[in-house]
Parts: structure tokens; sequence; C-alpha cells
């Protein structure tokens, strides 16, 4: 058994809506059932006693696939999803397991093939190794604790998130409505403030001036200042370099007139600016304050022990480690105590080390600071904090400028205002860690990460703006320019992915083809887009998924006989219906499918649409239509010369003579496209005098829409210029152009060589119906075939063509061009069938310019 | 026994509005002792060492209004108070704070004076009083003195304490007269409060308090900016495109603010390492600007500097393989300032506009209230009816710095300390500051200009005595300095019974409301009949008079705060409160509700809690 490839579907997908890892997994010879390998489900499960059960005559892939999943679950992802699907290629199969972090996914299968190996083999596999690395890693990548709970919040909100880097930066909400976290820290956290907050003497000087209470103190110039400074005070004072880090020359709870000018020498060799401040007695309490209001409280008590005059430290710090409640990472509500360098110079200082046995009932400190990552304890005190207290911690947030951090207080209580006892404001902090209030080593922890989410989002906003996702075999490039356009006339900035490019508000800022997920993805990154309207191709489908979790509306154009057939194991019509019902599914529950009620593979779709349906189809008379409009449900139809949008009794109607795209009513594929528009314009709340109006004012011409049946005038013959390149495109064209008068029909036809057989020569089959001569080029690109063999292919639809009188076969696409235009008189008409659309146009352009 | 030198008996900072100035300024209170017999002229080849250490003076107009003025001064005789005041300033000239108000003058006793010097930052203007003297001095006894080297540390000392280019461009540009937003600075570094109270935002250098501090950290990710920029379809430089050095392409800076391009500079390279900037602003092709600013709303930030390498930045970007180098946040201002042509954006100003978009002063109503007596109940009476139409107010006066009803502090603290701390804090919305005589005239006021103004009433022998104050002129003049700096669209309530008061009605920018309990007093009577309003008893009724109509306000028999044998001043305190809330636009009947509401003692009903803070603040403002 192999891993032929692996892919990270990370959007919803051919399987489902969770993010899955699909492999592509070859089976040889025996391998196929289990049951023909003899003692292998032991041998298995010896191995990996919780995977779950299969039937005895499961595909050795469903043990790969169930290990797979079963190793991310018992690594502590919550994932559940797994599949192991045949392909027409006997020894080929496709195993979909969901996961949550990609790399936790994709380490998961290599050691599920590790797994599958063992047991085949009857090797050693080590369990607890292979686990260990899957929690490791995932604890690596995922987001953190402080970032997840935002996270979380957010998905419950139904606000789509996306991270932008391997770290904490998160994006919420799509386009102009986005906003970003990192870690603790808002969009809207100010940079100065910040910067404020890590100024503490400054910190302390605005919150005294906004009447918060903080140690009094102030800078002293030498030694005697100093102890002056310590009895204007009174009491036991704190003395520290005025700009130290990370405690040096600080010395706390200095009473003695000896003792103050000693510190005062110890701080004054670390910075020439000492300063001296009360000694708050009390314990350490953060408050975290969210958007102007107190969310939470805790209790932190730095890592320590208590002597019972008998242990040692080394001893006691174990009995406290072996709590199975403390863990080495984030994932419990307490962590290790470490008997570090920190630990043994803060016991130096409280003249002990490790070995020391400290009197029964001593508290000994072995950190200073109660950081739950070091080994400290935060106890949940939201319900106990006074409101006057609150007031002052949320004035202080203010008065420093944060809109999100955790002030620390010290105090006796929580249960009093600060004026009532000696206490104050210490430090306010940005981007404080949220794990305390989360999960607080005691109490209950507190819904941070929704209070940081309805800071940043009103009740009713989850940051999402309208998207439009439009799938289809022919008609989607012009079916999303004209929703782009219905949208812009809202006044929306609409971004806009085709296989021409991406578009932001009319500018074209990527080209190539740009109808998969990245290029989504990047729409709905862009600052300036206030709606989205995204062709969705397969091939994105199936590589990755889709590039949002959600689209308001999901139209499928048609699939007709199909295109691409044959590529990625997707073979027929059925198989690619599947594929393009993908969006059909990520409809939002209000959302609405616009499905072509004429087409029965697209009609079917409406079953898995979360929201409600709106068909279309040329006939009213259309079963599927007539019926879905009998039960007073949306349908667009043609009714004589007008579109008509039908609901119960409403009509509204859209005169095709105003639809200039459609030539009065002439080009029936056009007619198609613009009510798939309509319809979907219809399902985003458009109004009708905007639909009519951009009905009427949208222009298709080679500038705007390069390939899409562009008309030019060649020496009083008529040109039409048109990317159309599969059976059902080149069935619609012979019907548009049908509709034009001509005397001499003329076509430029190649083939793309990743065609089927019998879909190339259909082309043809279907030209030399409707024109007397036919011009076939062949071009460098033959992907994958011989040379003449597509040629050869075209020539053969000719074969019992009735119209057709005349052949040529030519190389080169501008020489077929030009052979072509030679040929012309005024009043015939030529359909060409541009391959490299940009170029063509323009060598089109350069003759039409020669005349 | 008489001294023969320059001392200081006293210097006094005024750090607000003053006597003599708007601006804050230096006081010293200088005893020159027997060098009052000596005036220049009469000191032989002083006038020319001075000069030749100073040559600069001979720019001073001083009371000539011409070049040379101060040394035609000199040759005919003046005293040294008058000439440390030119030297301090000469001196603060040279150390980069050009220009500034200076006065000397004499008090009631012989060879003390009063030498002002304006102090646009405190410890440089005290380190250049104290250099002058010296200066003076040596000039007087004809000793040595390193002139250079007091130069040199007088820079050094303005270089540590003056704002740096890119903040003082800001503020300068707010402060200045087209905008007229006020400013505080808040630390030692560049952090500056612009506007007031809630209304106030903050700068540091070309960052401002919604510069992000994620954007921040996206800008200064090289990498993942470029990932950002480039999924946006902007053009980046990519690092290994071209060998440093054989770029041909123009190095530009562009600085966008709020959205838009402010500035653009192409950077040439000058002599050594140096760069030199030419001014490109007008010249940025549309396409570029927009794809800068769309660069800075990718990144997040309000103000960044955007750095483009382009063949020509009138040219779109993509027409000739330009691309974005970067996006800075807290850009340099100084190229857009200083540019080789001498051309100089108004870059501060974009920033200040972009800060207080369509003319916001970021003004609170601010009240100030000052005269002889009956100021803090005045203040507390004026505080409730803020409160009562709605706002968070805070409240500094003599008994005590108080916001909304909580007491911060207790004791005298109408003070230009607390009045500060009232305007710094952003949960007011309205600050009510009681100054005192002594106030104006030892600290200044703590705002630059106020909504509104009271004059109580000033009995000037309450203030003889310290200050050297000692005529009524020099009261009126104290008490002027309150009414001086009424907002032009501001008002001034004035007593009208009060002649001394009344009085100062012309100086006002504003409009003036008269308050008496008498109408028929003349100067009330004809400030009515010129379109004035006034407040004053009729029939036993309050009444709010302007020349078109008398509105019967309430009846004092409804004022609890009069009832019983209640004494004329609380009448007087009724009539300048609501005089003042009239003035502040507060509705009639939010000032009927509180008048009738408002309880006996003005400071219970202020003080919600009693309990003196154990903290009392005490880190000084300006530690």
């Amino acid at each position: 058994m192999k891993i032929l490839n692996t892919r990270a579907l990370r959007g919803p997908n051919l399987w489902g809506l969770h993010t899955a890892i699909q492999a592509l997994v070859s089976c040889s010879g025996q391998e196929y059932f289990l049951n023909r390998m003899p003692g292998f489900e032991d041998r298995l499960r010896e191995r990996f006693p919780q995977i779950s059960s299969f039937p005895p005559d499961a595909a050795l892939v469903s043990a790969l696939e169930l290990a797979a999943l079963g190793l991310q679950a018992q690594a502590g992802c919550p994932v559940a999803f797994s599949r192991s699907v045949a392909t027409l290629d006997p020894e080929i199969y496709q195993v979909i397991v969901e996961y949550t972090e990609e790399a936790v996914g994709r380490l998961a299968m290599e050691l599920a093939l590790e797994l599958s190996a063992a047991a085949r083999d009857d090797l050693p596999f080590d369990l607890s190794s292979a686990l260990a690395r899957l929690r490791d890693l995932d604890e690596e990548v995922r987001l953190g604790p402080s970032t997840g709970a935002i996270v979380a919040a957010a998905v419950v909100r139904g606000i789509p998130y996306r991270r932008l880097t391997e770290g904490s930066l998160v994006q919420f909400g799509w386009g102009s409505k986005q906003r970003r976290i990192q870690a603790a820290e808002m969009d809207s956290t100010s940079a100065i403030a910040e910067s404020i907050a890590q100024d503490k003497e400054l910190t302390k000087k605005l919150l005294d001036s906004a009447g918060v209470p903080v140690p009094k103190g102030r800078p002293v110039t030498d030694a005697e200042d100093a102890w002056a400074a310590a009895c204007e005070l009174g009491g036991p004072v704190v003395i520290k370099p005025r700009d130290g880090n990370q405690g040096k020359g600080v010395a706390a709870n200095v009473e003695t007139r000896e003792d103050v000018l000693a510190a005062y020498h110890a701080a004054h060799e670390v910075s020439p600016n000492v300063m001296i401040e009360q000694y708050l007695t009390g314990q350490d309490f953060r408050l975290l304050v969210i958007g102007g209001r107190l969310i939470a409280a805790a209790r932190r008590e730095p890592p320590h022990v208590t002597g019972d005059g008998k242990h040692t430290i080394q001893e006691l710090v174990d009995e406290v480690n072996s709590d199975p409640h403390r863990g080495s990472g984030h994932a419990t509500s307490l962590t290790k105590i470490r008997l570090d360098e920190i630990a043994l110079a803060t016991l130096a200082q409280q003249d002990f080390d490790a070995g020391s046995v400290p009197r029964k009932g001593a508290r000994v400190i072995l950190r200073n600071n109660a950081n739950l990552s070091t080994g400290g304890t935060a106890t949940d005190v939201t319900d106990d904090v006074h409101p006057e207290l609150a007031a002052r911690a949320v004035a202080a947030a203010q008065m420093v400028g944060l809109d999100l951090c955790g002030v620390d207080v010290v105090c006796e209580s929580v249960l009093t205002p600060l004026e009532n006892q000696a206490a104050g404001v210490i430090e306010v902090n940005a981007a404080p860690g949220l794990r305390m209030h989360l999960q607080p080593s005691f109490g209950k922890g507190r819904p941070v990460g929704e209070a940081i989410i309805s800071t940043m989002f009103d009740e009713r906003d989850d940051g999402r703006i309208p998207i439009v996702a439009v799938a289809g075999t022919n008609g989607k490039t012009t079916t999303v320019r004209l929703i782009a356009h219905l949208l812009g006339l809202m006044g929306n900035r609409v971004g806009m992915t085709n296989s021409d490019g991406v578009y932001i508000a009319n500018q074209r800022i990527d080209t190539g083809d740009c109808s998969g997920p990245r290029s989504a993805r990047n729409v709905l990154f862009h600052p300036d887009v206030d709606a989205a309207v995204l062709e969705t191709a397969r091939g994105g489908i199936l590589r990755e998924g889709l590039g949002f979790d959600r689209c308001n509306v999901a139209v499928i154009t048609n699939i007709g006989m199909g295109d691409h057939l044959g590529l990625n194991y997707i073979c027929t019509v059925e198989d690619l219906a599947v594929v393009k019902r993908v969006i059909v599914h990520s409809v939002a529950p209000h959302g609405v499918a616009v499905l072509n009620a004429a087409d029965p593979m697209v009609a079917g779709m409406a079953d898995v649409c979360p929201g409600s349906v709106t068909f279309f189809a040329h006939d009213r008379h259309e079963r599927v239509l007539a019926n879905h409009l009998a039960q007073g449900k949306r349908g667009v139809f043609v009714d004589g010369d007008a579109i008509v949008g039908a609901k119960g009794k409403l009509r509204y109607r859209v005169a095709l003579s105003e639809i200039p795209i459609t030539r009065n009513g002439t080009i029936q594929f056009q007619i198609e496209n613009s009510m798939a528009a309509i319809a979907a314009a219809w399902g985003l709340g458009i109004s009708w005098e905007i639909i009519r109006r951009g009905m009427a004012t949208f222009i298709s011409d080679a500038s705007t829409a390069p390939g899409r049946f562009n008309v030019f005038s060649y020496r009083g013959a008529t040109l039409i210029a048109d990317y159309g390149h599969n059976p059902d495109a080149i069935q619609a064209l012979v019907q548009a152009v049908g509709s034009m008068p001509a005397n001499r029909r003329l076509v430029v036809v190649s083939g793309a060589g990743d065609r089927r057989d019998e879909d190339l020569r259909q082309q043809t089959e279907i030209l030399g119906e409707a024109f007397d001569e036919v011009i076939l080029y062949q071009d460098d690109c033959q992907r994958g075939r011989a040379d003449g063999e597509v040629l050869a292919l075209l020539r053969d639809g000719l074969k019992n063509a009735t119209r057709t009188t005349r052949t040529e076969e030519i190389r080169g696409e501008f020489c077929a061009i030009d052979a072509a235009l030679a040929r012309l008189n005024p009043g015939d008409l030529c359909l060409i069938l541009i391959d490299r659309i940009d170029e063509s146009l323009a060598h089109i352009a350069r003759r039409i310019a020669e005349v | 026994m008489k001294h023969r030198d320059i001392r200081f008996l006293e210097i006094l900072s005024l750090r607000g509005p003053n006597l003599w100035t708007y601006r804050p300024v230096l006081e010293a209170w200088v005893d020159i002792g027997e060098l009052e017999d000596c005036p220049s002229n009469t000191i032989p080849g002083f006038v020319d060492r001075l000069c030749a250490w100073l040559p600069t003076l001979s720019e001073h107009r001083c009371s000539y209004g011409e070049p040379g003025g101060f040394v035609k001064r000199l040759q005919e005789g003046t005293w040294p108070g008058h000439i440390l005041e030119h030297v301090t300033l000469e001196l603060q000239n040279l150390a980069g704070t050009p220009g500034g108000f200076g006065r000397a003058r004499e008090t009631g006793v012989r060879g003390v004076y009063k030498v002002v010097v304006q102090a646009w930052q405190e410890e440089v203007t005290r380190a250049c009083l104290h250099a002058a003297r010296d200066l003076v001095m040596a000039a007087i006894e004809d000793t040595p003195f390193d002139v250079e080297a007091t130069h040199a540390r007088l820079r050094e000392i303005a270089g540590r304490y003056l704002l740096a280019p890119n903040t003082s461009c800001i503020v300068n540009a707010a402060i200045a007269k087209e905008r007229g937003i006020p400013s505080i600075r808040l630390s030692a570094d560049n952090l500056v409060q612009l506007g007031y109270g809630s209304r106030q935002r903050r700068i540091w250098a070309a960052q401002s308090d919604r510069t992000g501090a994620i954007a921040q950290g996206i800008a200064r990710d090289p990498e993942l900016s470029a990932r950002l920029l480039e999924s946006c379809g902007l053009p980046v430089v990519d690092a290994d495109e071209v060998p440093e050095g054989q770029d041909t392409r123009h190095s530009y800076r562009l600085l966008v603010v709020g959205g838009s391009l402010a500035a653009a500079a192409r950077m040439d390279a000058a002599e050594g390492d140096s760069l030199h900037a030419v001014d490109v602003t007008e010249q940025v092709h549309p396409a570029t600007a927009s794809a800068a600013c769309l660069a800075v709303r990718v990144i997040g930030l309000d103000i960044a500097g955007v750095d483009v390498l382009a063949d020509d930045i009138a040219r779109p970007l993509v027409a000739q393989n330009g691309a974005i180098a970067g996006v800075h946040e807290a850009p340099g201002l100084i190229h857009h300032m200083q540019t080789a042509s001498g051309e100089s954006r108004p870059v501060g100003l974009a920033i200040v506009d972009h800060l207080f978009p369509g003319g916001d002063t970021g003004r609170i109503p601010v009240v100030g209230i000052t005269g002889s007596g009956g100021t803090t109940e005045v203040a507390h009476w004026v505080t409730e009816f803020l409160r009562l139409s709605g706002k968070f107010t805070g409240l500094a006066c003599g008994d005590g710095l108080f916001l909304d009803r909580r007491r911060v502090e207790a004791g005298d603290c109408g003070t230009w300390r607390c009045g500060t701390h009232l305007l710094m804090n952003r949960a007011v919305e309205a600050a009510v500051l009681e100054n005192s005589a002594d106030v104006i005239l030892g600290q200044g006021l703590a705002y630059d200009r106020c909504q509104v103004a009271v004059v109580t009433g000033i009995e000037p022998g309450r203030h003889y005595g310290r200050f050297y104050i000692e005529k009524p002129e020099q009261v009126f003049q104290v008490f002027r300095s309150q009414v001086d700096v009424v907002l032009p669209d501001g008002l001034a309530v004035l007593n009208a019974a009060d002649p001394m008061v009344a009085e100062m009605a012309p100086l006002c920018d504003g409009e003036v409301i008269f308050f008496a309990v008498e109408p028929d007093l003349p100067v009330l009577q004809e400030h009515l009949a010129n379109g004035g309003r006034a407040v004053f008893v009729r029939g036993g009724s309050l009444i709010l008079a302007s020349a078109a109509e008398e509105l019967r306000l309430l009846p004092l028999a409804e004022i609890p705060f009069l009832s019983g044998n209640s004494s004329p001043e609380r009448l007087k305190t009724v009539l300048a409160a609501v005089a003042a809330a009239w003035a502040l636009g507060i509705a009639n009947h939010v000032i009927r509700t509180g008048a009738e509401t408002f309880s006996n003692e003005p400071a219970d009903m202020t003080a919600s809690d009693n309990s003196t803070p154990i903290f009392a603040p005490s880190i000084p403002l300006n530690a």
C-alpha cells in the first residue's frame, strides 16, 4: 500500500464542510481486503487498541483511514469524519480524513501508514511516541489558548475567520468588514497605549491624575533623600531603579533606615534614576477590562510550597507536581512548578536552597511572578469585585487608552473599594494572557472570547460580506460579470474572480485563471471589497475545497454534457455535478441557490441546498420550475418578450429588448446567463429597479468580457470571437450566430488535447451542421496528444457534415485567423473559436485596424 | 548689607495663560541690589562685551520696534533686569527656540524686578535664565565667559527636553490659530495629548492613538507585509530581483495620512550616505497614490510611510516595473518638511486634520471661575447643572477634585495641577475649574482658552501683599486674564453690580452675560439695549433676559438653597451659576430643575463619598 499524494481540503469540499486530508492510495495484489490478510486486524488492534471497529470485509484502506482518524482523536483533536472511496482504477482509492490542524492531519496519515505496515509485517509500532508526536505538533501549530478562545467565540457567532500567519494573527470577517486580532490584541488596540502601559511610571502618573489609586512615591536624588522619602511615605517601601528590568536592583518591603540606604545603593548600581514608592501589602489580583467593561477578575499566586518541617523544598515541589491537574503545557488548568535557575535564585533571596527544610506552615515562594505557565495559580473572583473597584480598573484602562488589558491590583480584598484599603493599581498590561480567566485553577471560567468578539462586532454583525459563488459548464464568466455589475450599481465595491483574473471595483489586480480558492481568499482579504462574486471552478474544489465556508447565493448555470471529463477521477457528468454541487451545499441557511431547472443534473442539486432555491428556465412549463412555482416559490423564466421573476402572484418583468447582451432576445445563451444573474440578484435582495437598470447597462465586448461572444465588423463581414471549447458551448454559439443573418458562414476551430476523443469529435459534428466552411487549426500546446491527433479527431467529426463544403487545416492560431479573414466577403459571418484569448483578440484588433 | 549682583528670589513657572501672556512663562523675581545704581551705560565696556558675546542681540527691537532697538537702550542706559530678559531670550533663540515673549517690570521694592520670559519648555528656559544671569554678571564684572560652551550646553539641554521634530511639527500645526487645538505634553518623551478630556487624541511622533499595535507589528514584518500586499494585487519589491546598488529606479517616500496621500519625496543620494529629498507630491500619478493608500489600508495603519521604487512617480507603477518596497509605521516627516528645494509640505496639518476632521478643535466645555470670593460655591453649582445636562463633569475647586460625584482628592484643588488632571482625563466631558488670584499669579491657568469664564466680584484689598500686588489696577489685570481666554464663540459671565468686573466686558472675545440682583443697573440696562443678555431678579423671580424677551425662570421662593434667612451671597451664587448654565446652552427646564432640587450645601451634593482617599496623589505631573 502506497500513498501517491495527499492534499489538504481547506474549505467545503466534495466530502463535506469539514477540513480534511485527502490521500490517493494505491493497493496492489492481495492487499485490497482485510479478510485476505489473516491476523492483520488482530495485529493492528494490538498496536492501536483504540481504533474503531470495521467490517471484516473492509478494504485495507479503511484500516488506514480509521487509523489516521483514530490517531488524531487519541491525540486530542476533535475529529470525527473519514471515508474511503474506490476509483475507476481498481488499484486506487481515495482516503479522506478530517483534520483540525493540517500539519497534524498529514502526520496522522503518515503514522497511519506506518501503523498499517507494522501490522501487516508484524513489526513493532510505538503508539505512545506516535501520539506524543501528534500531541506536540498539535500544541505547536494550533492557536494558543487566548487566540483559540476568541476564535471559538467568533465561530459560535458565525463570524468567519482565517489565520494570516502560523502565529496568532487572525482575520475575522471579510473584505471591508474584516477585523483582526493577534492573541489578546484587537486591531483597534492602540500602539501608543501599549507604549504607555510598558512605561510603568508614566502609567502611574496618568492613573494618578485620573483619580485611580496607585502606590505613592517619587524619584529620589540620593541615599539620604531615599530615607527622607521613606519617612514621608511611612511604612514599608519598594526601592527600584526607574528603568530597570526583570526586577534587577529592586528591593521590596524595606522599612529600616539601614535597609533603605542599602537598597538605594543596590538600585543605584542598575540605574542613576532611583524611585521609591509605597509597598502595598495584600494579594495580587488581575482585572480584565474589555471595551470599557470589567469582564473577569482573578486572584493570582506565584508558585509556592508550604513547609511541613520535614520535607525539603525539592520534595515539596515534587509533591505539588504529582497533582494530575498539573500538566506541562497550556492544555491543563495548572502547570508543573519548575525548580530551575530562576526558582533557585528566588529561593536564595529567601535564604533557602532546594535541599532546605522550611518550618511547618512557612510559605516558600518559587518565583516572583504568578503566571500560570510557570506554575502559578489563578482563582476566579469576578463575582466578588466591588463596583467601585471595577470602575477604577475601567478608568485605568481608559486613561492608558487600552480597549483590552489586564489591570494588576494589589489589595487585601476586592470586596471593598480600593480607596478603603492600602491598595492600588500597580500595572496595566496590554495583550494580557486570558488563560487564567478561561481556565482558572480554581473557580469559574469566564466568557472572555465572547466579550472580545462582541466588542469588535455588533450583535447582528457577523463580519460577512455578500458572496455569490457561480459554477457550471458554460456561461459562468458572463453570469459572474453580470451579477458583479448589479452589485456595483448598489454602491458596492465588488470583488470578482473568474477565469480571466481577479477584479476589485472593476480593476484587474491579477490575471490568468483565478477561479480557485486562493483567488477567492485574496478577494475576501482585500480591504476594499464590499461584496464578492466568485467563479468557482471544479479544479479548485477538487484540489483544496472552497475558499470560503458559506455563500449567500450559489448559481449553477448548467452541467450539460460536461467539460474536462476524465480528469481527477471525474469521469461522468454525474461526478461533475457532485463537484459543482459543493457550492450549493455551502449556501447559508438564509441564502439562495439559483439552479437551472432545464438541466436535470443541476435541478437535482436542490435537495442539498440548506437555504431556499430559485429555479430558472426558458420555458415556464419546464416540469421542475412549474412545480416550484406552483408551491409559491421563486422562479425566473421567459414570457414573451421579457424575462420574468415570479413568486406566487408576484411578477417582475425585464424586457429582453432592454438587455443588450441578448441582442433583442436572439441569443439564447445570453438569455440563460441573464436569467441566472437576475435570479441571483433577486436572491441578494437587489431591487428590481436596479436589476432592470443593470441589465440595460451591462456591456459585453472584447475589453470588458474578452472571449465572451465578442462581435466585430471586418470589411463588411461579421466576426464573432469566443472562447467556447466544449460541445455545449459550441451548441449555444451555433444557436446564437444562427439568428444573425449572413451570406456565407465560416468557423475557425481547434481542440484542446486534454478533452476526451468523443468530445472533440462532437464539437465539429455540431459545427458541420451550421457552417459552410471550417478552418481547423492546431497549436503548439497539444496537452499530451501526439502531433496531428487532435486535428484528426476534429476532421473525423466533420465526416457526415450536412452543410460544410470546405475544410482547411492550418498550424497556428494567428495563421488560421488570417486565413479565414482572407476568405471573407461583405455579408459573410465568421465565428472564431479562440484559444489564447488576449493574444488572439489583440491580433484580430490589429487586422481590423489595418483595414 | 547690600549686594552687587543679580539674585533670584523666586522663579515661578506659570504653565498656562497668566498676567503677562497666553503662553507659559517663567517669572523670575530678581533682586539686583546695588546694581540698581549702575545702568548699562555707566559700566565701562559692558555694552561692547555683551554685544561681542551675543552679536545677535542687535536683532532685538525692544521698545524702539526696529532691529538695534535693544542695543540703543543698552547704550542709553538700562537696568540688569531688562538686560537679563533679553539675554535669556537670545540664549533660548540660540538653543533652538526662537522668538517669544519677554518683560521686565519693577516692583514696589527698590532693586527687585519681575523678569518674565516665554518658556517653550520649562527646563530649557530655566537653564537659559541661569546662564543669562552668569553671562550678564561676567559682562558687568569684566570676567571671562565661555560663550561657546554655554551655547553647546544649552543646545544639549534643549535637545533632551524639547519635542522631537516629528512631534513638534504636528503639535505646532494643532495649536496654530488656524486649528486652535489645545495640547498637553504627557511625558518627557514625545507623548502629547491634543484636545481636552473625552475629546482628546494622542500622538507620539507620527503615530496616533488609532495606530494599531497589530498593524504596527505587521508593518515591522517585511515578509508578512509583502505577502499581504501581494495578495491584494500590489506590486512588491522582490528582495532578490535586482542586486543592491544596481537598481536604476528612483526611491520615493510617500506619506499616507487618513487614507490619502499627504506628501511624496524622491530620495536622491547626496554626498556621503546622506539623502536629499525632492518634493514630488504634485507629480504622483493618481493610480500610484491609490496603490500607496491601498497598501496602507492592507497593513491597517492610519498614518504610514510607503517606500516606492519606480522610474517615474508620475506614471502608474505597473507600467514601469514600479513596486512597493515597504510600509512603515511612525514615518519620518522631516523629508517632507525640509526638502532640498526648500519647499515644505504641511504634513503636520494633514495629520491634525486626520485626527480632528471637519474643523473640530477637540475641546470640551471648560468653565473657568474666578473672583475674590464665592467662587467655590458657584463652581459646584455650575458642575451640578452640567451633570444634570448629562455630561460626565470634572470639577477642580477649593474643596477638592471631583470626577462626576466622586471626590478624588480633598483640600484646595483649584490649582493648575488639578485642572490639568481634569483636562487629561479621557472620561471628562465637561470641566469646571476655580481659579483664585493666587493661581493666576503663581501657576497660570490650566487651559489655553475656555468656553465660559465667570467673574464673581473683586475686592482688591484681599489680594495685596502677595506677588508684589499692591494696587487695584494690578488686581484688575490679574482677574482679566480669565476673561482674556474666553473663546470667540464662548461667553463671559460678569457681575454687573461690581464696577471693576463690569469693566471687563469689552475685553471678552466672545459674548457677555451680566448678572446682578438689581435689574435697573445702568450698565446692565445698556448691555440689554445693545442686544446683550443678563440674569437678574424681578418680582421675586429669577429672570433670563435678552433684548427681545424676559423669561421668568422660576420664583426665588422655589429655590431651596435660598430658603430661610439665606445670605445675599447665596443669591449672587445662584445668579452667577444660572447665567453660566445659560451660557453653556443648557436647556431652561434643566436649569430650572437644578435650581429647584440642588441641596443646601453644594459640597455635599457633589461629594457622594466623604472619605478621603488614603492615597492622595503625590506624583508630580512633570516628574
